[in-house]
Protein backbone atom coordinates (compact mmCIF):
# COMPACT_ATOMS: atom_id res chain seq x y z
CA UNK A 1 0.00 0.00 0.00
CA UNK A 2 1.04 3.32 -0.73
CA UNK A 3 2.14 6.33 1.56
CA UNK A 4 -0.74 8.38 0.28
CA UNK A 5 -3.41 5.76 0.72
CA UNK A 6 -2.18 5.02 4.25
CA UNK A 7 -2.68 8.70 4.97
CA UNK A 8 -6.46 8.45 3.39
CA UNK A 9 -7.23 5.54 5.35
CA UNK A 10 -5.64 7.32 8.46
CA UNK A 11 -7.88 10.45 7.92
CA UNK A 12 -11.07 9.02 6.91
CA UNK A 13 -10.92 6.69 9.96
CA UNK A 14 -10.23 9.55 12.52
CA UNK A 15 -13.04 11.88 10.73
CA UNK A 16 -15.41 8.67 11.44
CA UNK A 17 -14.77 8.27 14.86
CA UNK A 18 -15.24 11.95 15.08
CA UNK A 19 -18.29 11.97 13.57
CA UNK A 20 -19.09 9.29 15.59
CA UNK A 21 -18.22 10.89 19.15
CA UNK A 22 -19.86 13.72 18.07
CA UNK A 23 -23.12 11.80 17.02
CA UNK A 24 -22.54 10.42 21.13
CA UNK A 25 -22.40 13.45 22.41
CA UNK A 26 -25.22 14.96 20.95
CA UNK A 27 -27.72 11.87 22.06
CA UNK A 28 -25.87 10.98 25.45
CA UNK A 29 -23.97 13.86 26.63
CA UNK A 30 -25.78 17.17 25.37
CA UNK A 31 -29.08 17.56 27.83
CA UNK A 32 -32.45 17.78 26.74
CA UNK A 33 -33.35 21.72 25.83
CA UNK A 34 -36.13 22.88 28.02
CA UNK A 35 -38.34 24.43 25.35
CA UNK A 36 -37.81 22.53 22.19
CA UNK A 37 -37.22 18.94 23.81
CA UNK A 38 -35.16 16.66 21.50
CA UNK A 39 -35.92 18.07 18.39
CA UNK A 40 -32.87 20.94 19.26
CA UNK A 41 -30.52 18.01 18.96
CA UNK A 42 -30.83 18.67 15.44
CA UNK A 43 -28.85 22.09 15.63
CA UNK A 44 -25.58 20.45 16.30
CA UNK A 45 -25.22 18.73 13.04
CA UNK A 46 -26.88 21.35 11.85
CA UNK A 47 -24.84 24.48 12.58
CA UNK A 48 -21.62 22.17 11.85
CA UNK A 49 -23.17 21.18 8.56
CA UNK A 50 -23.24 25.28 7.74
CA UNK A 51 -20.16 25.87 8.87
CA UNK A 52 -18.57 23.66 6.70
CA UNK A 53 -19.95 24.48 3.91
CA UNK A 54 -19.13 28.21 4.70
CA UNK A 55 -15.30 27.38 5.30
CA UNK A 56 -15.79 25.19 1.94
CA UNK A 57 -16.35 28.60 -0.34
CA UNK A 58 -14.02 30.12 1.81
CA UNK A 59 -11.48 28.20 0.01
CA UNK A 60 -12.88 28.56 -3.01
CA UNK A 61 -12.59 32.13 -2.29
CA UNK A 62 -8.81 31.64 -1.43
CA UNK A 63 -8.18 29.46 -4.29
CA UNK A 64 -9.86 31.74 -6.72
CA UNK A 65 -7.35 34.46 -5.65
CA UNK A 66 -4.22 31.93 -5.84
CA UNK A 67 -5.44 30.96 -9.43
CA UNK A 68 -5.41 34.64 -10.70
CA UNK A 69 -2.39 35.43 -9.10
CA UNK A 70 -0.31 31.96 -10.06
CA UNK A 71 -2.43 30.53 -13.43
CA UNK A 72 -1.68 27.45 -11.70
CA UNK A 73 -3.71 24.12 -12.07
CA UNK A 74 -3.79 23.11 -8.33
CA UNK A 75 -5.51 26.14 -7.40
CA UNK A 76 -8.05 25.66 -9.61
CA UNK A 77 -8.64 22.03 -8.66
CA UNK A 78 -8.73 23.11 -4.90
CA UNK A 79 -11.25 25.97 -6.09
CA UNK A 80 -13.73 23.07 -7.24
CA UNK A 81 -13.27 20.31 -4.78
CA UNK A 82 -14.14 22.76 -2.11
CA UNK A 83 -17.08 24.15 -4.45
CA UNK A 84 -18.43 20.02 -4.56
CA UNK A 85 -18.04 19.39 -0.50
CA UNK A 86 -19.22 22.95 0.14
CA UNK A 87 -22.10 22.60 -1.81
CA UNK A 88 -23.03 19.28 -0.50
CA UNK A 89 -22.90 20.84 3.25
CA UNK A 90 -24.99 23.54 2.69
CA UNK A 91 -27.65 21.39 0.99
CA UNK A 92 -27.37 19.59 4.10
CA UNK A 93 -27.94 22.46 6.04
CA UNK A 94 -30.94 23.74 4.17
CA UNK A 95 -32.51 20.50 4.98
CA UNK A 96 -32.04 19.84 8.59
CA UNK A 97 -32.65 22.94 9.16
CA UNK A 98 -35.97 22.77 7.66
CA UNK A 99 -36.68 19.85 9.27
CA UNK A 100 -35.90 21.73 13.01
CA UNK A 101 -37.92 24.66 11.36
CA UNK A 102 -41.27 22.87 11.20
CA UNK A 103 -41.71 21.79 15.18
CA UNK A 104 -40.15 24.89 15.95
CA UNK A 105 -41.70 27.20 13.73
CA UNK A 106 -44.62 25.46 12.55
CA UNK A 107 -43.52 25.72 8.91
CA UNK A 108 -40.67 23.56 6.65
CA UNK A 109 -39.78 27.29 5.04
CA UNK A 110 -40.15 30.72 5.33
CA UNK A 111 -38.78 34.16 3.34
CA UNK A 112 -37.11 35.44 5.98
CA UNK A 113 -33.54 36.83 5.68
CA UNK A 114 -31.41 33.69 6.49
CA UNK A 115 -33.18 31.39 5.14
CA UNK A 116 -33.58 33.22 1.81
CA UNK A 117 -30.04 34.22 1.27
CA UNK A 118 -29.25 30.35 2.00
CA UNK A 119 -31.27 29.33 -0.88
CA UNK A 120 -30.01 31.72 -3.55
CA UNK A 121 -26.09 30.92 -2.22
CA UNK A 122 -27.38 27.21 -2.81
CA UNK A 123 -28.78 28.19 -6.48
CA UNK A 124 -25.22 30.62 -7.07
CA UNK A 125 -22.71 27.65 -6.26
CA UNK A 126 -24.99 24.89 -8.22
CA UNK A 127 -24.16 27.11 -11.04
CA UNK A 128 -20.44 27.79 -10.13
CA UNK A 129 -20.18 23.76 -10.92
CA UNK A 130 -23.18 23.93 -14.10
CA UNK A 131 -21.06 26.85 -15.38
CA UNK A 132 -17.39 24.92 -15.17
CA UNK A 133 -19.51 22.29 -17.12
CA UNK A 134 -20.68 24.05 -20.07
CA UNK A 135 -16.86 26.07 -20.98
CA UNK A 136 -14.49 24.09 -22.67
CA UNK A 137 -11.33 25.54 -22.59
CA UNK A 138 -9.41 24.38 -19.33
CA UNK A 139 -7.72 28.10 -19.21
CA UNK A 140 -10.90 29.97 -19.60
CA UNK A 141 -12.66 27.23 -17.47
CA UNK A 142 -10.29 28.21 -14.60
CA UNK A 143 -10.45 31.59 -14.81
CA UNK A 144 -14.10 32.39 -15.40
CA UNK A 145 -14.57 29.74 -12.02
CA UNK A 146 -11.52 31.90 -10.20
CA UNK A 147 -13.63 35.42 -10.61
CA UNK A 148 -17.03 33.38 -9.70
CA UNK A 149 -15.69 31.97 -6.76
CA UNK A 150 -14.25 35.26 -5.64
CA UNK A 151 -17.69 37.06 -6.50
CA UNK A 152 -20.06 34.39 -5.09
CA UNK A 153 -18.35 34.13 -1.55
CA UNK A 154 -20.40 37.65 -0.78
CA UNK A 155 -23.10 35.24 0.03
CA UNK A 156 -21.18 34.07 3.04
CA UNK A 157 -20.48 37.05 4.94
CA UNK A 158 -24.29 37.87 4.23
CA UNK A 159 -25.65 35.01 5.34
CA UNK A 160 -23.57 35.07 8.45
CA UNK A 161 -24.60 39.30 9.21
CA UNK A 162 -27.87 38.12 7.88
CA UNK A 163 -29.36 37.80 11.11
CA UNK A 164 -27.81 40.43 12.44
CA UNK A 165 -28.38 43.45 10.18
CA UNK A 166 -32.42 42.28 9.44
CA UNK A 167 -35.38 41.35 11.61
CA UNK A 168 -35.03 37.68 11.38
CA UNK A 169 -36.74 34.50 13.52
CA UNK A 170 -33.88 32.37 13.06
CA UNK A 171 -31.72 32.00 16.32
CA UNK A 172 -28.51 33.47 16.55
CA UNK A 173 -25.88 30.53 18.36
CA UNK A 174 -23.36 33.83 19.22
CA UNK A 175 -25.47 35.91 21.28
CA UNK A 176 -28.16 33.27 22.15
CA UNK A 177 -31.42 34.23 20.36
CA UNK A 178 -35.33 32.91 21.57
CA UNK A 179 -35.43 29.59 23.17
CA UNK A 180 -31.56 29.18 22.41
CA UNK A 181 -29.57 29.37 25.78
CA UNK A 182 -26.40 27.22 25.58
CA UNK A 183 -25.34 25.32 28.60
CA UNK A 184 -21.96 24.24 29.02
CA UNK A 185 -22.28 20.88 27.90
CA UNK A 186 -24.38 22.08 24.76
CA UNK A 187 -21.03 24.19 23.74
CA UNK A 188 -19.19 20.96 24.31
CA UNK A 189 -21.17 19.31 21.65
CA UNK A 190 -21.07 22.00 19.27
CA UNK A 191 -17.58 22.34 19.59
CA UNK A 192 -16.63 18.96 18.85
CA UNK A 193 -19.48 18.95 16.08
CA UNK A 194 -17.76 21.64 14.46
CA UNK A 195 -14.45 19.92 14.52
CA UNK A 196 -15.29 16.65 13.26
CA UNK A 197 -16.77 18.06 10.76
CA UNK A 198 -14.20 19.83 9.72
CA UNK A 199 -11.60 16.94 9.83
CA UNK A 200 -14.57 15.18 7.73
CA UNK A 201 -14.28 18.33 5.37
CA UNK A 202 -10.61 17.69 5.07
CA UNK A 203 -10.85 14.09 4.54
CA UNK A 204 -13.14 14.71 1.69
CA UNK A 205 -11.41 17.71 0.16
CA UNK A 206 -8.22 15.70 -0.33
CA UNK A 207 -10.40 12.57 -2.17
CA UNK A 208 -11.63 15.41 -3.91
CA UNK A 209 -8.46 16.69 -5.14
CA UNK A 210 -7.17 13.36 -6.15
CA UNK A 211 -9.91 12.39 -8.19
CA UNK A 212 -9.37 15.53 -10.28
CA UNK A 213 -5.62 14.89 -10.28
CA UNK A 214 -6.37 11.39 -11.41
CA UNK A 215 -8.95 13.18 -13.93
CA UNK A 216 -5.40 14.82 -15.45
CA UNK A 217 -3.66 12.27 -15.16
CA UNK A 218 -6.35 10.24 -17.80
CA UNK A 219 -6.48 13.68 -20.22
CA UNK A 220 -2.90 13.69 -20.60
CA UNK A 221 -2.65 9.69 -21.25
CA UNK A 222 -5.05 10.52 -24.32
CA UNK A 223 -3.27 12.95 -25.79
CA UNK A 224 -0.54 11.19 -25.52
CA UNK A 225 -2.02 8.28 -27.19
CA UNK A 226 -4.18 9.65 -29.55
CA UNK A 227 -0.88 9.74 -32.37
CA UNK A 228 0.01 6.60 -31.33
CA UNK A 229 -3.46 5.24 -31.91
CA UNK A 230 -3.19 7.03 -35.54
CA UNK A 231 0.43 5.95 -36.21
CA UNK A 232 -1.08 1.95 -35.10
CA UNK A 233 -4.40 2.17 -37.38
CA UNK A 234 -1.83 3.31 -40.43
CA UNK A 235 0.08 0.41 -39.53
CA UNK A 236 -3.51 -1.78 -39.73
CA UNK A 237 -4.31 -0.18 -42.71
CA UNK A 238 -0.60 -0.81 -44.55
CA UNK A 239 -1.11 -4.67 -43.57
CA UNK A 240 -3.97 -5.21 -44.91
CA UNK A 241 -3.14 -3.36 -48.36
CA UNK A 242 -0.08 -5.63 -48.24
CA UNK A 243 -1.82 -8.90 -47.16
CA UNK A 244 -4.82 -7.50 -50.36
CA UNK A 245 -2.00 -8.38 -52.73
CA UNK B 1 -39.00 12.58 17.27
CA UNK B 2 -39.17 12.28 13.82
CA UNK B 3 -37.74 15.24 12.59
CA UNK B 4 -34.60 14.36 14.79
CA UNK B 5 -34.14 10.92 13.30
CA UNK B 6 -35.06 12.44 9.44
CA UNK B 7 -32.03 15.38 9.99
CA UNK B 8 -29.75 12.53 11.14
CA UNK B 9 -30.50 10.01 8.52
CA UNK B 10 -30.16 13.58 5.70
CA UNK B 11 -26.97 13.45 7.19
CA UNK B 12 -26.06 10.09 6.27
CA UNK B 13 -27.38 9.90 3.28
CA UNK B 14 -25.78 13.29 1.65
CA UNK B 15 -22.19 12.40 3.45
CA UNK B 16 -22.68 8.77 1.81
CA UNK B 17 -23.71 10.02 -1.74
CA UNK B 18 -20.71 13.01 -1.58
CA UNK B 19 -18.73 9.30 -0.42
CA UNK B 20 -19.86 7.22 -2.94
CA UNK B 21 -19.83 9.49 -5.80
CA UNK B 22 -16.19 10.26 -4.79
CA UNK B 23 -15.53 6.70 -4.89
CA UNK B 24 -17.17 5.70 -8.26
CA UNK B 25 -15.86 8.72 -10.19
CA UNK B 26 -12.37 7.64 -9.05
CA UNK B 27 -12.66 3.87 -9.27
CA UNK B 28 -14.12 5.15 -13.05
CA UNK B 29 -10.87 7.27 -13.78
CA UNK B 30 -8.76 4.62 -12.46
CA UNK B 31 -10.05 1.66 -14.78
CA UNK B 32 -9.85 3.74 -17.64
CA UNK B 33 -6.37 5.06 -16.68
CA UNK B 34 -5.16 1.31 -16.76
CA UNK B 35 -7.28 0.66 -19.90
CA UNK B 36 -4.98 2.84 -21.59
CA UNK B 37 -1.84 2.17 -20.07
CA UNK B 38 -2.39 -1.78 -21.35
CA UNK B 39 -3.46 -0.28 -24.55
CA UNK B 40 -0.36 1.76 -24.63
CA UNK B 41 2.17 -0.76 -23.60
CA UNK B 42 0.69 -3.02 -26.55
CA UNK B 43 1.23 -0.46 -29.37
CA UNK B 44 4.65 0.82 -28.13
CA UNK B 45 5.72 -2.91 -28.40
CA UNK B 46 5.15 -2.78 -31.80
CA UNK B 47 7.15 0.22 -32.12
CA UNK B 48 9.76 -0.93 -29.71
CA UNK B 49 13.10 -1.50 -31.46
CA UNK B 50 13.05 -5.54 -32.09
CA UNK B 51 15.22 -7.27 -29.34
CA UNK B 52 18.36 -9.38 -30.17
CA UNK B 53 17.75 -12.43 -32.66
CA UNK B 54 14.43 -10.72 -33.64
Amino acid sequence: MRKDDIVGLVMAALSSAAVLIALGMVFLYAPREATMGDVQRIFYFHVASAWVGFFGFFVTFLAGIAYLARQERRWDILALSSVEIGLTFIAMAVVTGSLWARPAWGTYWTWEPRLTISAVQLLIYISYVMLRAAIENPQQKARFAAVYGIVAFVTVPLSWFAIRWWRTIHPDILTGGEGMALTARMVHTLLVSLGAFTLLYFTLLRQRVRLERAADALAGLKEHLSPIAYRESRIADRESRIADR
Amino acid sequence: MSYLAAAYAVFWAFTFALVFSIWARQRRVEREIEALLSRLGGVEEVFAPKSAGG
